[in-house]
């Protein structure tokens, strides 16, 4: 044993004094198994197992119920991970602690065909470190037959503050998408570091909190929402595709005023035991093919636009919102540990009130 | 006796391995703070005078105390006549009906949970069920009542089973003696039956108040996102701030209360036996 760990060293020591093309090569016999880690609900299985048969390199699948569930996990440091598929805040976040390697695109050969929205982000602008899987906006979720399109037209986000709607509007829980749409209704960035514009936000929120008496909730917008329990609900493009799907009567809305955008992507870490298998594991899911699969899978839509077209025009024909459509205003949300401490107290304030 | 002591031994080390040291490491984090450098540690309150000072968490405080003495209070109500009425059964249909009330608890937390949601929802079964013989709809979920309900179905089980235990035991030829000497069935209750059952009630007491205060599923589910309670406060710190020593600070309060309680309950039910 001692032997093999010595001459495994060695190798090793010699790969990285060699540090070339025959390097990797090399590297791509050595390792037979990747550790892979992806929110819950988000790869179709089958896909892995295929990867799996065609490449002879086996996938250890582990899914996070967060991005800060993912980091904690991550940080610990417990487990090594070949890929991981975060959000872009958390990967910016990724980024700036150096825990990230940077990708070898002569490996990453379906690295091309992106939505223009999602290919030069601004957490990774020359997508050195990162590879678009899934990608959407943040907007309302509301029943058609209840919420007229006039008020969404001309009030926007403004629309979660008007009585009419009281009792009807579900708020997602969390303090950067509650956050957003009171920034963006009053005309701030969402990435405000301006104490006094959060305060403004802060107000505005519990004015909505008076007026409205949202509930707030988190994965269960899902799941009421088909069922028609409330009029209005704030959630992501991925979530709104599959209540359409199971609910005609609801529809999705991006207000005028702009939103987030947000963007799933795929990530090799620094310390990757196996980064050649990770690699042919990022380019196997970026083939339009199997992306168009996973995505069908999923309900979210594809970063690859050939894929997110097939899928608009096949199997979700009847979702017109399948493909995000996005504005100049729109921002993709930027990690703060200060900020979103402030934003983190605000919260709570607001909820219990 | 000797012999057994020394049994014991592998255990101790055990729990200064799973208890003790966690405990210590929570403490440590919660009276400690970083500094610009990862590694440096300095000693402060603040995170304790953060909590005791900011409305908002005192409300959740407050909060949690109401919703878990409501709770207890309610599973003494309705528990303690059950499990007197199953203690009066014959003993093979007690072991059916204390079996009937563990069910329940057989299924997933989360799955019961999420199934008193289809109940109460305005979309859900007794709404659906009102509308269609013509009733108005009544707003169920996302209220007080709905997360009591929830506490109160959860932990019921406990407070029965704790009661019948102390029922079951007691000495039968107490409630002749008592039936001879010319009392009641009322009187024998108070005075016989019920004192002698205080330390199911309290024990039941314990295992009710004391997850009830810290419990974050069902609040959460059938309150909505803003029904924070200590337990929701303790994970948003931990896995969404990302604020461990503030976490670790509220866990200690919570151990605090959870000690001080049990505490309470025990001096209460050496009360019970004096008497």
């Amino acid at each position: 044993m001692k032997k093999i760990v010595l001459t495994s060293l060695a190798g090793a020591l010699l790969l990285t004094a060699c540090g070339n093309k025959t390097a990797t090569t090399e590297k791509q016999v050595s390792c037979k198994s990747i550790t892979v880690f992806n929110a819950t609900e988000y790869m179709k299985e089958s896909l892995v197992e295929k990867f799996e048969k065609d490449t002879g390199i086996d996938v250890v699948y582990e899914t996070f119920d967060s991005n800060e569930a993912m980091y904690t996990k991550f940080s610990a440091g417990v487990t090594k991970y070949d890929v991981i598929i975060p959000s872009d805040y958390m990967i910016q976040n990724l980024i700036k602690k150096d825990a990230l390697q940077k990708l070898d695109k002569a490996q990453l050969s379906n690295a091309k065909g992106f939505f223009k929205a999602v290919s030069a982000p601004s957490f990774d602008e020359k997508l050195e470190y990162s590879m678009p899987y899934m990608w959407g906006t943040v907007g309302l979720i509301y029943n058609k037959n209840k919420v007229s399109q006039a008020d969404l037209e001309s009030q926007g986000w403004g629309i979660l503050k008007n009585p009419k709607y009281k009792e009807r509007i579900f708020v997602y829980d969390s303090e950067r998408d509650g956050f957003m749409p009171a920034l963006k209704n009053l005309g701030y960035s969402l990435n405000t570091t301006n104490i006094d514009e959060i305060n403004k936000a802060t107000a505005w929120l519990l004015e909505m909190n008076a007026a409205t008496k949202p509930v707030y909730v988190t994965d269960q917008i899902q799941d009421s929402m088909v069922s028609g329990e409330k009029d209005i609900a704030i959630g992501y493009s991925g979530d709104a595709n599959l209540i359409i799907s199971q609910n005609n009567e609801m529809a999705y809305f991006t207000p005028k005023e702009g939103t987030n955008i947000w963007i799933d992507a795929m990530v090799v870490p620094k310390d990757a035991p196996c980064a050649s298998g990770a690699h042919k594991f990022i380019n196997f899911f970026l083939d339009p093919k199997v992306m168009e699969e996973n995505a069908e899978y999923i309900g979210y839509s594809p970063s690859i636009e050939e894929s997110a077209q097939a899928l608009a025009k096949g199997v979700f024909s009847n979702i017109p919102t399948y493909i995000p459509t996005t504005r100049e205003t729109d921002e993709v949300f930027v990690h703060n540990e200060e900020i979103k401490k402030v934003l983190s107290d605000a919260w709570l304030k607001i909820k219990v009130k | 006796m000797n012999s057994f002591s020394k049994m014991a031994k592998p255990y101790i080390l055990w729990a200064a391995f799973f208890i003790v040291f966690p405990m210590l490491l929570v403490m440590f984090y919660a009276f400690t703070q970083t500094g610009g450098d990862v590694a440096k540690f300095s000693f402060t309150l603040k995170h304790f005078i953060k909590f005791f000072t900011e409305k908002a968490f005192l409300e959740v405080l407050f909060l949690s105390f109401r919703i878990a003495l409501i709770t207890t209070l309610l599973c003494i109500i309705i528990g303690y006549p059950m499990a007197y009425f199953i203690s009066r059964q014959d003993e093979k249909i007690q072991t059916l009906l204390i079996l009937l009330i563990t069910i329940p608890m057989w299924i997933n937390l989360l799955v019961r949970t999420y199934a008193w949601i289809g109940i109460l929802q305005d979309t859900g079964l007794i709404n659906t069920f009102l509308e269609s013989i013509g009733l108005p709809k009544i707003k169920l979920i996302y209220t007080d009542f709905a997360v009591i309900l929830g506490m109160v179905y959860n932990f019921l089980p406990f407070m029965v089973i704790q009661i019948y235990t102390s029922l079951s035991k007691m000495d039968k030829s107490l409630l002749q003696a008592s039936e001879d000497l010319g009392a009641t069935p009322f009187q024998t209750f108070r005075k016989v039956v019920f004192p002698l059952s205080i330390p199911g009630v309290i024990a039941g007491i314990t295992l009710v108040f004391l997850p009830a205060i810290s419990t974050f599923v069902i609040p959460q589910f059938l309150g909505g996102g803003q029904y924070v309670m200590l337990g929701t406060l303790v994970e948003t710190q931990f896995l969404k701030a990302g604020e461990w020593h503030f976490g670790s600070a509220i866990s200690t309060i919570m151990a605090v209360i959870i000690i001080a309680s049990m505490y309470i309950t025990k001096k209460l039910d050496k009360e019970a036996g004096e008497r």
